[in-house]
């Protein structure tokens, strides 16, 4: 029975395609262009490991073109199937530097991509 | 010519900034044969955009405006008016300044190390470089700033920080 519901509603797929988040760097704040969430046929949840090197501002994400999120690290965020998600630095003390990990927090935390920031104000 | 390509670098990080500056969009520097006339200019300019506070304010995002330095503004506005008069007063000087962000120090805050950053004017002369710097009264020799960190976001580091060598 199970066999056949699994069969009627098609393999769990939370892996979704490649995704290629550009580096932040420059005169805060910067931004980076959407990435397509997609080849997924369910939500994944997103789990942020930020590092911060220097300084201090605030990362956000940017699902749909919406309004920016604030995050931290070990946040987390829901995103579906076609969904786009971009990226923005803004420094607040000092130039603002460090790396941000995107992993796939449904799939074993496997990372989907990286990108570092270095936003600052002259 | 790894210094002068890390001046256009930092200078096309800033195109978006200000797309008025004709120094933003062009990422040509032709050196100049800068005359006694030029350098009176430049004397000049640095004492007008001398800077009492060296630190631009916390958290606030820089505007990128020409300011009369009479009237306030911080480096980049200050060196954006200086660059404005160089280009009214020598015209055959449009095309050899460029602006440079460069690593200024590291400082703390709490347990966290920040860098501190800061804006010069780099005006490249056939004999030498120039530097319009608004922590000092006088033009500066490039030899002050040989070695520096500058921003460069083409330089291959993932920080975008590299060193003037």
């Amino acid at each position: 029975m199970l066999a056949a519901f699994i069969g009627v509603m098609g393999k769990r797929d939370v892996t979704p395609a490649a995704v290629n988040w550009g580096n932040l760097s420059g005169i805060s704040p910067q931004s980076n262009a959407n990435q397509t969430i997609s080849g997924i046929n369910q939500p994944i949840t997103l789990h942020f490991d930020v590092t911060i090197t220097s300084g201090a501002g605030t990362l956000s994400y940017d699902i749909n073109d919406g309004s920016a999120v604030p995050f931290v690290d070990n946040d987390t965020v829901s995103v579906s199937n076609g969904q786009t998600v971009s990226f923005r630095a803004s420094d607040s003390s000092g130039a603002f530097e460090g790396s941000v990990s995107v992993k796939n927090a449904s799939d074993g935390m496997v990372e989907l991509d990286s990108f570092t920031f270095s936003v600052f104000t002259v | 010519m790894v210094i002068g390509s890390f001046i256009v670098a930092a200078a096309v990080a800033f195109c978006g900034w200000n797309l008025d500056e004709p120094r933003c969009s062009d990422e040509r520097v032709l050196p100049a044969a800068l005359t006694v006339e030029h350098q009176s200019t430049f004397g000049r300019l640095a004492r007008s955009i001398r800077l009492g506070a060296q630190y631009s304010q916390e958290g606030v995002t820089d505007t990128w405006a020409v300011v009369d330095p009479s009237r306030g503004g911080d480096c980049e506005d200050r060196l954006l008016w200086a660059a404005q008069e160089i280009r009214r007063l020598h015209p055959e000087l449009a095309n050899s300044y460029r602006f440079v962000a460069l690593h200024a120090f590291w400082d703390r805050a709490g347990t966290r190390r920040v860098r501190r950053t800061h804006l010069v004017m780099v005006i490249e002369g056939e004999a030498g470089r120039v530097v319009l710097d608004t922590y000092y009264r006088e033009p500066r020799a490039w030899s002050d700033y040989e070695g520096r960190l500058a921003f460069s976001p083409v330089s291959g580091l993932a920080s975008g920080w590299a060193p003037y060598t």
